[in-house]
Protein backbone atom coordinates (compact mmCIF):
# COMPACT_ATOMS: atom_id res chain seq x y z
CA UNK A 1 0.00 0.00 0.00
CA UNK A 2 1.33 3.37 -1.08
CA UNK A 3 0.90 5.90 1.28
CA UNK A 4 0.31 9.35 -0.12
CA UNK A 5 2.07 12.13 0.32
CA UNK A 6 1.69 15.32 2.99
CA UNK A 7 1.81 17.71 -0.12
CA UNK A 8 -1.57 17.56 -0.92
CA UNK A 9 -3.02 18.03 2.61
CA UNK A 10 -0.50 20.73 2.72
CA UNK A 11 -1.52 22.30 -0.16
CA UNK A 12 -5.55 22.28 0.90
CA UNK A 13 -4.02 23.99 3.91
CA UNK A 14 -2.13 27.02 2.12
CA UNK A 15 -5.18 27.54 0.04
CA UNK A 16 -7.66 27.93 2.71
CA UNK A 17 -5.16 29.95 5.24
CA UNK A 18 -4.81 31.90 1.92
CA UNK A 19 -8.45 32.48 1.78
CA UNK A 20 -9.05 33.25 5.34
CA UNK A 21 -6.66 35.90 5.45
CA UNK A 22 -8.07 37.60 2.39
CA UNK A 23 -11.34 37.73 4.45
CA UNK A 24 -10.09 38.68 7.76
CA UNK A 25 -7.36 40.86 7.09
CA UNK A 26 -8.38 42.74 3.85
CA UNK A 27 -5.96 45.49 4.25
CA UNK A 28 -2.78 42.67 3.30
CA UNK A 29 -1.86 43.10 -0.53
CA UNK A 30 -2.33 39.02 -0.85
CA UNK A 31 -1.96 39.04 -4.50
CA UNK A 32 1.66 40.99 -4.58
CA UNK A 33 3.15 38.98 -2.38
CA UNK A 34 1.71 35.93 -4.32
CA UNK A 35 2.85 37.24 -7.43
CA UNK A 36 6.69 37.78 -5.79
CA UNK A 37 7.10 34.54 -3.66
CA UNK A 38 5.29 32.02 -5.35
CA UNK A 39 8.60 30.39 -6.68
CA UNK A 40 9.22 29.67 -2.70
CA UNK A 41 6.05 27.53 -2.68
CA UNK A 42 7.85 25.32 -5.31
CA UNK A 43 11.01 25.47 -3.14
CA UNK A 44 9.04 24.21 -0.49
CA UNK A 45 7.19 21.45 -2.11
CA UNK A 46 10.73 20.08 -4.02
CA UNK A 47 11.99 20.44 -0.48
CA UNK A 48 9.34 19.03 1.47
CA UNK A 49 9.08 15.72 -1.04
CA UNK A 50 13.13 15.84 -0.70
CA UNK A 51 12.76 15.23 3.06
CA UNK A 52 9.56 12.30 2.52
CA UNK A 53 12.17 10.49 -0.09
CA UNK A 54 15.01 10.41 2.11
CA UNK A 55 13.01 9.71 4.99
CA UNK A 56 11.69 6.38 3.27
CA UNK A 57 15.19 5.62 2.29
CA UNK A 58 16.22 5.55 5.69
CA UNK A 59 13.59 3.28 6.89
CA UNK A 60 13.77 1.11 4.15
CA UNK A 61 10.48 1.32 2.89
CA UNK A 62 9.83 1.31 -0.66
CA UNK A 63 10.34 4.66 -2.41
CA UNK A 64 8.20 5.79 -5.00
CA UNK A 65 9.14 5.15 -8.87
CA UNK A 66 9.40 9.07 -9.10
CA UNK A 67 9.50 11.92 -6.60
CA UNK A 68 7.69 13.78 -8.31
CA UNK A 69 4.59 12.58 -10.93
CA UNK A 70 3.51 13.54 -14.19
CA UNK A 71 0.19 14.93 -12.90
CA UNK A 72 2.47 16.69 -10.10
CA UNK A 73 4.07 18.41 -12.93
CA UNK A 74 1.28 19.37 -14.26
CA UNK A 75 0.45 21.09 -11.57
CA UNK A 76 3.79 22.73 -11.26
CA UNK A 77 3.57 23.98 -14.53
CA UNK A 78 0.21 25.26 -13.66
CA UNK A 79 1.91 27.00 -10.91
CA UNK A 80 4.04 28.87 -13.06
CA UNK A 81 2.05 29.63 -15.58
CA UNK A 82 -0.43 31.53 -13.09
CA UNK A 83 2.81 33.19 -10.64
CA UNK A 84 4.31 34.45 -14.13
CA UNK A 85 1.21 35.72 -15.91
CA UNK A 86 0.74 37.81 -11.77
CA UNK A 87 4.26 38.71 -11.87
CA UNK A 88 4.46 39.97 -15.37
CA UNK A 89 1.05 42.05 -14.84
CA UNK A 90 2.60 43.26 -12.07
CA UNK A 91 6.25 43.51 -12.28
CA UNK A 92 7.15 42.98 -15.62
CA UNK A 93 9.06 39.98 -16.07
CA UNK A 94 12.19 40.29 -17.99
CA UNK A 95 13.10 37.04 -19.39
CA UNK A 96 10.22 36.34 -21.98
CA UNK A 97 12.15 35.26 -25.18
CA UNK A 98 12.10 37.59 -27.98
CA UNK A 99 15.00 36.69 -30.37
CA UNK A 100 15.06 33.83 -33.13
CA UNK A 101 16.25 30.43 -31.69
CA UNK A 102 19.36 30.23 -33.88
CA UNK A 103 20.66 33.81 -32.75
CA UNK A 104 19.92 32.07 -29.20
CA UNK A 105 22.67 29.33 -29.40
CA UNK A 106 25.42 31.45 -31.63
CA UNK A 107 25.24 34.06 -28.46
CA UNK A 108 25.02 31.23 -26.16
CA UNK A 109 27.70 28.60 -27.63
CA UNK A 110 29.35 30.51 -30.43
CA UNK A 111 33.08 31.57 -30.36
CA UNK A 112 33.67 35.40 -30.04
CA UNK A 113 36.38 37.34 -32.79
CA UNK A 114 37.28 41.00 -32.28
CA UNK A 115 37.92 43.47 -34.77
CA UNK A 116 39.02 47.18 -34.82
CA UNK A 117 36.51 49.37 -36.18
CA UNK A 118 38.47 51.84 -38.62
CA UNK A 119 38.68 54.93 -37.79
CA UNK A 120 35.78 57.44 -38.98
CA UNK A 121 35.52 61.22 -38.64
CA UNK A 122 33.05 63.87 -41.02
CA UNK A 123 32.68 67.31 -40.67
CA UNK A 124 29.79 68.25 -38.42
CA UNK A 125 28.16 71.87 -37.91
CA UNK A 126 28.31 72.90 -34.37
CA UNK A 127 24.35 72.29 -33.98
CA UNK A 128 24.26 69.45 -35.73
CA UNK A 129 22.13 66.53 -35.03
CA UNK A 130 23.59 63.30 -34.44
CA UNK A 131 21.70 59.95 -35.19
CA UNK A 132 22.58 56.81 -34.35
CA UNK A 133 21.09 54.20 -35.70
CA UNK A 134 19.67 51.00 -34.02
CA UNK A 135 22.79 49.14 -32.90
CA UNK A 136 24.05 46.03 -30.06
CA UNK A 137 26.61 47.56 -28.09
CA UNK A 138 28.24 50.03 -25.79
CA UNK A 139 28.31 53.62 -27.09
CA UNK A 140 30.99 56.43 -25.35
CA UNK A 141 29.91 59.72 -26.23
CA UNK A 142 31.95 63.09 -25.69
CA UNK A 143 31.54 66.58 -26.31
CA UNK A 144 34.68 68.53 -27.28
CA UNK A 145 34.19 72.44 -27.53
CA UNK A 146 36.67 72.85 -30.22
CA UNK A 147 35.58 70.23 -32.46
CA UNK A 148 34.23 70.58 -35.55
CA UNK A 149 33.62 66.64 -36.86
CA UNK A 150 32.17 63.58 -35.83
CA UNK A 151 35.09 60.90 -34.94
CA UNK A 152 34.31 57.50 -34.42
CA UNK A 153 36.87 54.71 -33.19
CA UNK A 154 36.48 51.44 -31.29
CA UNK A 155 35.74 47.62 -31.92
CA UNK A 156 33.73 45.05 -33.10
CA UNK A 157 32.92 41.83 -31.75
CA UNK A 158 31.41 38.77 -33.81
CA UNK A 159 30.03 35.97 -32.30
CA UNK A 160 30.11 32.86 -34.98
CA UNK A 161 31.08 29.47 -34.48
CA UNK A 162 33.93 29.64 -37.63
CA UNK A 163 36.46 32.50 -38.36
CA UNK A 164 35.23 32.86 -41.75
CA UNK A 165 31.36 33.56 -40.93
CA UNK A 166 32.92 35.79 -38.31
CA UNK A 167 34.98 37.66 -40.98
CA UNK A 168 32.21 37.57 -43.45
CA UNK A 169 29.61 39.03 -40.56
CA UNK A 170 32.58 41.66 -40.06
CA UNK A 171 32.47 42.02 -43.69
CA UNK A 172 28.67 42.72 -43.72
CA UNK A 173 28.48 45.35 -41.09
CA UNK A 174 30.66 48.19 -41.53
CA UNK A 175 30.49 51.27 -39.68
CA UNK A 176 28.67 53.99 -42.01
CA UNK A 177 29.22 57.93 -40.98
CA UNK A 178 26.55 59.58 -43.62
CA UNK A 179 26.29 63.20 -44.01
CA UNK A 180 22.27 63.82 -44.64
CA UNK A 181 21.63 67.67 -44.51
CA UNK A 182 22.32 69.01 -40.98
CA UNK A 183 21.88 65.75 -39.65
CA UNK A 184 25.01 62.88 -38.91
CA UNK A 185 23.63 59.66 -39.40
CA UNK A 186 25.85 56.29 -37.40
CA UNK A 187 24.83 52.93 -39.16
CA UNK A 188 26.24 50.34 -38.33
CA UNK A 189 24.94 47.55 -40.48
CA UNK A 190 24.27 44.74 -37.56
CA UNK A 191 21.38 43.79 -39.24
CA UNK A 192 22.93 43.16 -42.10
CA UNK A 193 24.76 40.06 -41.15
CA UNK A 194 23.22 36.64 -41.41
CA UNK A 195 21.75 34.32 -38.84
CA UNK A 196 24.67 32.38 -38.37
CA UNK A 197 26.56 35.23 -36.50
CA UNK A 198 25.85 38.22 -34.13
CA UNK A 199 27.75 41.60 -34.38
CA UNK A 200 28.13 44.01 -31.50
CA UNK A 201 29.83 47.23 -31.50
CA UNK A 202 31.92 48.99 -29.11
CA UNK A 203 32.15 53.09 -29.86
CA UNK A 204 34.41 55.56 -29.05
CA UNK A 205 32.61 59.07 -30.21
CA UNK A 206 33.89 62.20 -30.15
CA UNK A 207 31.36 65.00 -31.25
CA UNK A 208 31.34 69.14 -31.12
CA UNK A 209 30.03 69.87 -27.95
CA UNK A 210 26.89 72.28 -29.11
CA UNK A 211 25.37 68.49 -31.14
CA UNK A 212 22.10 67.23 -30.12
CA UNK A 213 22.26 63.41 -30.39
CA UNK A 214 18.97 60.58 -31.08
CA UNK A 215 20.50 57.14 -29.97
CA UNK A 216 18.66 53.90 -30.68
CA UNK A 217 20.12 50.86 -29.12
CA UNK A 218 19.21 46.79 -28.56
CA UNK A 219 20.97 45.81 -26.01
CA UNK A 220 24.00 47.62 -24.41
CA UNK A 221 25.05 50.79 -22.42
CA UNK A 222 25.30 54.61 -23.15
CA UNK A 223 27.79 57.02 -21.64
CA UNK A 224 27.66 60.58 -22.70
CA UNK A 225 29.53 63.72 -21.45
CA UNK A 226 29.60 67.21 -21.84
CA UNK A 227 27.27 67.82 -24.74
CA UNK A 228 25.36 70.94 -24.44
CA UNK A 229 22.51 69.72 -27.09
CA UNK A 230 19.44 67.73 -26.31
CA UNK A 231 19.67 64.08 -25.73
CA UNK A 232 17.12 61.61 -26.91
CA UNK A 233 18.33 57.69 -26.06
CA UNK A 234 15.42 54.72 -27.20
CA UNK A 235 16.91 50.95 -26.37
CA UNK A 236 15.23 47.75 -25.12
CA UNK A 237 18.26 47.34 -22.73
CA UNK A 238 20.61 50.05 -21.77
CA UNK A 239 22.54 51.37 -18.67
CA UNK A 240 23.00 55.05 -19.36
CA UNK A 241 25.03 57.40 -17.84
CA UNK A 242 24.88 61.11 -18.54
CA UNK A 243 27.48 63.87 -16.88
CA UNK A 244 27.02 67.07 -17.66
CA UNK A 245 24.73 67.57 -20.33
CA UNK A 246 23.38 71.37 -21.71
CA UNK A 247 19.92 70.31 -23.64
CA UNK A 248 16.31 68.58 -22.72
CA UNK A 249 17.05 64.73 -22.09
CA UNK A 250 14.63 62.25 -23.27
CA UNK A 251 14.99 58.16 -22.17
CA UNK A 252 13.03 55.88 -23.38
CA UNK A 253 14.37 52.29 -22.01
CA UNK A 254 12.21 49.29 -22.32
CA UNK A 255 14.53 47.64 -19.69
CA UNK A 256 17.79 48.99 -17.45
CA UNK A 257 20.42 47.94 -15.15
CA UNK A 258 20.89 51.76 -13.84
CA UNK A 259 20.34 55.34 -15.15
CA UNK A 260 22.81 58.13 -13.57
CA UNK A 261 22.35 61.83 -14.56
CA UNK A 262 24.51 64.57 -12.88
CA UNK A 263 24.68 67.75 -13.86
CA UNK A 264 21.95 68.31 -16.57
CA UNK A 265 20.78 71.82 -17.22
CA UNK A 266 17.73 70.90 -18.95
CA UNK A 267 14.56 68.50 -18.35
CA UNK A 268 14.59 65.30 -18.04
CA UNK A 269 12.03 62.73 -19.28
CA UNK A 270 12.31 59.22 -18.06
CA UNK A 271 9.95 55.88 -19.44
CA UNK A 272 10.71 52.69 -18.80
CA UNK A 273 11.64 49.98 -16.71
CA UNK A 274 14.63 49.15 -14.59
CA UNK A 275 16.76 48.55 -11.87
CA UNK A 276 18.51 51.83 -10.21
CA UNK A 277 18.06 55.56 -11.01
CA UNK A 278 20.18 58.34 -9.68
CA UNK A 279 19.60 61.39 -10.74
CA UNK A 280 21.93 64.87 -9.10
CA UNK A 281 21.71 68.55 -10.14
CA UNK A 282 19.62 68.92 -12.75
CA UNK A 283 18.06 71.86 -13.32
CA UNK A 284 15.17 71.30 -15.46
CA UNK A 285 11.81 69.70 -14.34
CA UNK A 286 11.94 66.00 -14.04
CA UNK A 287 9.22 63.38 -15.19
CA UNK A 288 9.95 59.86 -14.79
CA UNK A 289 6.82 57.39 -15.82
CA UNK A 290 8.25 53.50 -15.31
CA UNK A 291 9.14 50.82 -12.85
CA UNK A 292 12.32 50.86 -10.84
CA UNK A 293 12.64 48.43 -8.23
CA UNK A 294 16.54 48.92 -7.27
CA UNK A 295 17.52 51.68 -5.35
CA UNK A 296 16.34 55.43 -6.71
CA UNK A 297 17.86 58.30 -5.29
CA UNK A 298 17.34 62.00 -6.00
CA UNK A 299 20.01 64.73 -5.27
CA UNK A 300 19.35 68.73 -5.75
CA UNK A 301 16.45 69.03 -8.34
CA UNK A 302 15.70 72.56 -9.32
CA UNK A 303 12.79 71.90 -10.46
CA UNK A 304 9.56 70.44 -10.43
CA UNK A 305 9.68 66.42 -9.55
CA UNK A 306 6.90 63.69 -10.86
CA UNK A 307 7.34 60.27 -10.11
CA UNK A 308 4.93 57.90 -11.29
CA UNK A 309 5.64 53.92 -10.58
CA UNK A 310 2.04 51.44 -10.06
CA UNK A 311 3.53 51.29 -6.52
CA UNK A 312 4.26 54.80 -5.41
CA UNK A 313 3.86 58.28 -7.14
CA UNK A 314 5.29 61.14 -5.58
CA UNK A 315 5.45 64.51 -6.84
CA UNK A 316 7.17 67.94 -5.14
CA UNK A 317 8.05 71.61 -6.51
CA UNK A 318 11.68 71.05 -5.26
CA UNK A 319 14.33 68.68 -3.94
CA UNK A 320 17.27 71.13 -2.59
CA UNK A 321 18.11 68.02 -0.42
CA UNK A 322 17.79 64.75 -1.21
CA UNK A 323 15.08 61.52 -1.69
CA UNK A 324 15.55 57.87 -1.37
CA UNK A 325 13.66 55.79 -3.05
CA UNK A 326 14.13 51.72 -2.23
CA UNK A 327 12.62 48.83 -1.80
CA UNK A 328 9.63 49.11 1.03
CA UNK A 329 10.87 52.75 1.96
CA UNK A 330 10.82 56.44 0.97
CA UNK A 331 12.99 58.97 3.15
CA UNK A 332 13.49 62.42 1.71
CA UNK A 333 15.22 65.05 3.63
CA UNK A 334 14.70 68.81 2.57
CA UNK A 335 11.91 69.43 0.17
CA UNK A 336 10.09 72.05 -1.26
CA UNK A 337 6.32 71.51 -1.66
CA UNK A 338 3.28 71.25 -1.92
CA UNK A 339 4.44 67.40 -1.78
CA UNK A 340 2.04 64.51 -2.50
CA UNK A 341 2.66 61.06 -2.30
CA UNK A 342 0.72 57.92 -2.69
CA UNK A 343 2.35 54.59 -2.02
CA UNK A 344 0.73 51.29 -1.11
CA UNK A 345 2.79 49.63 0.84
CA UNK A 346 6.03 51.78 2.23
CA UNK A 347 7.83 53.38 5.24
CA UNK A 348 8.04 57.08 4.79
CA UNK A 349 10.52 58.80 6.81
CA UNK A 350 10.43 63.01 5.63
CA UNK A 351 12.15 65.55 7.20
CA UNK A 352 12.88 69.27 7.22
CA UNK A 353 9.80 69.89 4.53
CA UNK A 354 8.00 72.96 3.67
CA UNK A 355 4.38 74.15 2.13
CA UNK A 356 2.09 71.29 2.05
CA UNK A 357 2.17 67.73 2.38
CA UNK A 358 -0.72 64.98 1.26
CA UNK A 359 0.22 61.50 1.83
CA UNK A 360 -1.31 58.71 1.74
CA UNK A 361 -0.04 55.44 2.10
CA UNK A 362 -1.78 51.33 2.22
CA UNK A 363 0.60 50.13 4.68
CA UNK A 364 3.75 51.67 6.66
CA UNK A 365 4.62 53.53 9.03
CA UNK A 366 5.36 57.66 9.05
CA UNK A 367 7.36 59.61 10.27
CA UNK A 368 7.29 63.34 9.83
CA UNK A 369 9.40 66.19 11.04
CA UNK A 370 9.03 69.46 9.36
CA UNK A 371 11.19 72.35 8.85
CA UNK A 372 10.92 75.17 10.83
CA UNK A 373 8.05 76.80 9.40
CA UNK A 374 4.99 74.20 10.24
CA UNK A 375 3.48 73.32 6.36
CA UNK A 376 -0.61 71.98 6.66
CA UNK A 377 -0.07 67.97 6.75
CA UNK A 378 -2.34 65.62 5.44
CA UNK A 379 -1.44 62.10 6.40
CA UNK A 380 -3.22 58.65 5.76
CA UNK A 381 -2.18 54.95 6.49
CA UNK A 382 -4.95 52.33 6.84
CA UNK A 383 -2.49 50.05 8.98
CA UNK A 384 1.09 52.01 10.15
CA UNK A 385 2.20 54.32 12.88
CA UNK A 386 2.46 57.53 13.07
CA UNK A 387 5.38 60.07 14.09
CA UNK A 388 5.35 63.53 13.92
CA UNK A 389 8.17 65.79 15.62
CA UNK A 390 7.25 70.04 15.93
CA UNK A 391 9.69 72.11 17.17
CA UNK A 392 8.80 73.52 20.67
CA UNK A 393 6.48 76.18 20.53
CA UNK A 394 4.85 75.71 16.58
CA UNK A 395 1.39 76.77 16.01
CA UNK A 396 -0.66 74.20 14.73
CA UNK A 397 -4.50 72.99 14.29
CA UNK A 398 -4.11 69.38 14.82
CA UNK A 399 -5.95 66.04 15.03
CA UNK A 400 -4.15 62.88 14.86
CA UNK A 401 -6.15 59.49 15.34
CA UNK A 402 -6.11 55.99 15.05
CA UNK A 403 -9.18 53.73 14.82
CA UNK A 404 -7.41 50.80 16.57
CA UNK A 405 -4.27 51.71 18.81
CA UNK A 406 -2.84 54.40 21.23
CA UNK A 407 -1.96 57.75 21.07
CA UNK A 408 1.25 59.44 22.79
CA UNK A 409 1.16 63.33 23.01
CA UNK A 410 4.85 63.64 24.13
CA UNK A 411 4.32 67.71 22.80
CA UNK A 412 2.20 68.54 25.92
CA UNK A 413 -0.56 71.61 25.10
CA UNK A 414 -2.08 72.68 23.64
CA UNK A 415 -2.85 69.44 22.72
CA UNK A 416 -4.52 66.48 24.52
CA UNK A 417 -5.64 63.02 24.31
CA UNK A 418 -8.94 61.68 24.09
CA UNK A 419 -9.00 58.10 24.05
CA UNK A 420 -12.26 56.05 22.43
CA UNK A 421 -13.30 52.55 22.44
CA UNK A 422 -10.49 51.21 20.93
CA UNK A 423 -8.70 54.38 19.47
CA UNK A 424 -7.68 57.48 20.65
CA UNK A 425 -7.40 61.18 19.47
CA UNK A 426 -4.89 64.14 19.80
CA UNK A 427 -6.25 67.37 19.35
CA UNK A 428 -5.38 70.82 20.12
CA UNK A 429 -5.29 73.95 18.07
CA UNK A 430 -3.28 77.42 18.73
CA UNK A 431 -4.02 79.09 15.70
CA UNK A 432 -1.42 77.70 13.03
CA UNK A 433 -1.86 75.74 9.91
CA UNK A 434 -4.00 72.46 9.42
CA UNK A 435 -2.31 69.08 10.29
CA UNK A 436 -4.48 66.11 9.74
CA UNK A 437 -3.18 62.20 10.85
CA UNK A 438 -5.18 59.28 10.60
CA UNK A 439 -4.24 55.22 10.92
CA UNK A 440 -6.33 52.24 11.04
CA UNK A 441 -4.56 50.75 13.07
CA UNK A 442 -1.24 51.74 14.90
CA UNK A 443 0.63 54.06 17.50
CA UNK A 444 0.14 57.71 16.89
CA UNK A 445 2.88 60.15 18.16
CA UNK A 446 3.29 63.50 18.77
CA UNK A 447 6.30 65.33 20.13
CA UNK A 448 9.16 68.05 20.24
CA UNK A 449 11.71 67.56 17.48
CA UNK A 450 14.83 67.36 19.29
CA UNK A 451 16.94 68.85 16.22
CA UNK A 452 19.80 66.64 16.01
CA UNK A 453 17.85 63.91 14.06
CA UNK A 454 19.49 62.74 11.45
CA UNK A 455 17.58 61.60 8.71
CA UNK A 456 20.06 59.40 6.35
CA UNK A 457 22.77 58.83 8.82
CA UNK A 458 25.04 57.23 6.43
CA UNK A 459 25.74 60.66 4.48
CA UNK A 460 26.04 62.94 7.77
CA UNK A 461 25.83 66.57 6.18
CA UNK A 462 26.50 67.46 2.53
CA UNK A 463 25.35 65.02 0.10
CA UNK A 464 27.68 62.66 -0.95
CA UNK A 465 30.35 63.29 -3.73
CA UNK A 466 29.49 61.10 -6.70
CA UNK A 467 30.46 58.30 -7.57
CA UNK A 468 33.64 57.68 -9.98
CA UNK A 469 31.44 56.02 -13.34
CA UNK A 470 32.11 52.42 -13.19
CA UNK A 471 33.88 51.46 -16.81
CA UNK A 472 31.64 50.38 -19.92
CA UNK A 473 30.49 46.72 -19.22
CA UNK A 474 30.96 44.00 -21.71
CA UNK A 475 28.26 43.56 -23.64
CA UNK A 476 24.90 42.00 -22.23
CA UNK A 477 24.16 38.67 -23.24
CA UNK A 478 20.80 38.20 -23.35
CA UNK B 1 22.28 -2.64 -3.25
CA UNK B 2 22.54 -0.95 -6.30
CA UNK B 3 19.23 -1.32 -6.93
CA UNK B 4 17.69 0.62 -3.85
CA UNK B 5 20.16 3.49 -4.88
CA UNK B 6 19.31 3.84 -8.35
CA UNK B 7 15.46 4.29 -7.19
CA UNK B 8 16.93 6.62 -4.48
CA UNK B 9 18.51 8.63 -7.29
CA UNK B 10 15.63 8.57 -9.76
CA UNK B 11 13.15 9.70 -6.90
CA UNK B 12 14.92 12.43 -5.94
CA UNK B 13 15.25 13.73 -9.28
CA UNK B 14 12.40 15.43 -9.15
CA UNK B 15 12.13 17.26 -6.05
CA UNK B 16 15.73 18.52 -6.41
CA UNK B 17 14.45 20.16 -10.17
CA UNK B 18 11.57 21.35 -8.66
CA UNK B 19 13.59 23.08 -6.12
CA UNK B 20 16.02 24.27 -8.84
CA UNK B 21 13.98 25.68 -10.69
CA UNK B 22 11.90 27.82 -7.56
CA UNK B 23 15.29 29.04 -6.95
CA UNK B 24 15.95 30.20 -9.86
CA UNK B 25 12.53 32.12 -10.76
CA UNK B 26 12.76 33.18 -7.26
CA UNK B 27 16.23 34.86 -8.44
CA UNK B 28 15.07 36.67 -11.05
CA UNK B 29 12.14 38.02 -9.36
CA UNK B 30 14.92 39.86 -6.52
CA UNK B 31 16.96 40.60 -9.33
CA UNK B 32 19.99 38.43 -8.11
CA UNK B 33 20.34 36.32 -11.78
CA UNK B 34 18.04 36.91 -14.64
CA UNK B 35 16.29 33.56 -15.30
CA UNK B 36 17.33 34.27 -19.04
CA UNK B 37 21.02 33.54 -17.86
CA UNK B 38 20.50 31.03 -15.62
CA UNK B 39 17.95 28.84 -16.96
CA UNK B 40 20.87 25.81 -18.70
CA UNK B 41 21.26 25.30 -14.49
CA UNK B 42 18.55 23.11 -14.75
CA UNK B 43 20.00 20.97 -18.05
CA UNK B 44 22.99 21.05 -15.70
CA UNK B 45 21.19 19.54 -12.47
CA UNK B 46 19.63 17.18 -14.67
CA UNK B 47 22.17 16.16 -16.50
CA UNK B 48 24.34 15.59 -13.36
CA UNK B 49 21.27 13.47 -11.79
CA UNK B 50 21.11 11.53 -14.84
CA UNK B 51 24.67 10.95 -14.35
CA UNK B 52 24.70 10.18 -10.87
CA UNK B 53 21.84 7.62 -11.77
CA UNK B 54 24.46 6.05 -13.73
CA UNK B 55 27.00 5.43 -10.87
CA UNK B 56 24.31 4.40 -8.40
CA UNK B 57 23.79 0.89 -10.65
CA UNK B 58 21.39 -0.90 -12.60
CA UNK B 59 17.97 -0.07 -12.49
CA UNK B 60 16.34 -2.86 -10.33
CA UNK B 61 14.70 -5.80 -12.18
CA UNK B 62 11.01 -5.47 -12.59
CA UNK B 63 9.90 -8.83 -11.16
CA UNK B 64 7.03 -9.04 -12.36
CA UNK B 65 6.43 -12.21 -14.72
CA UNK B 66 6.01 -10.30 -18.44
CA UNK B 67 2.44 -9.37 -20.44
CA UNK B 68 0.70 -8.93 -17.39
CA UNK B 69 -0.87 -10.84 -15.04
CA UNK B 70 -4.48 -12.16 -13.50
CA UNK B 71 -5.65 -11.02 -10.46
Amino acid sequence: MRRGSVIGPLILILIGGLFLMRNLWPEIPLADILSRYWPFVLIAWGGLRLIEVLFAAIMSKPLPRNGISGGEWMLVFLICIVGATMYTARHYATWIPVTGAWRGIVRGMGESYDYTLPNSEKPCAKDCRVLIESFRGNARITGAADATSVKVSGHETVRAFQQSEADRANKDAPLELIQQGNDLILRTNQDHVSERAQVSSDLEITVPAGTSIEAHGRVGDFDIQNVTGNLDINSDNAGVRLENIGGNVRMDLRRSDIIRAVDVKGTIDLKGRGQDLELQNISGQVTIAGTYVGQIQFHNLAQPLRYDDPQITLSCEKLPGQARLALGEFTADNMIGPIRLNARSRDVQISDFTQALDLTLERGDVSLRPGKNTPKIEAHTRSGDIDLALPAGAKVDLKASTDRGEAHNDFGAPLAVDETNRGATIAGNNGGPQIRLETGRGTVTVRKSSGDEVTFPDIPSQPKAPKPPSPPEAPIKQ
Amino acid sequence: MNGTNYSLVQAIRGPIMLITLGTLVAMDYFGVYGFSRTWPLLIIIFGCLKLLERIAGVPPRDTRPPGGSVV
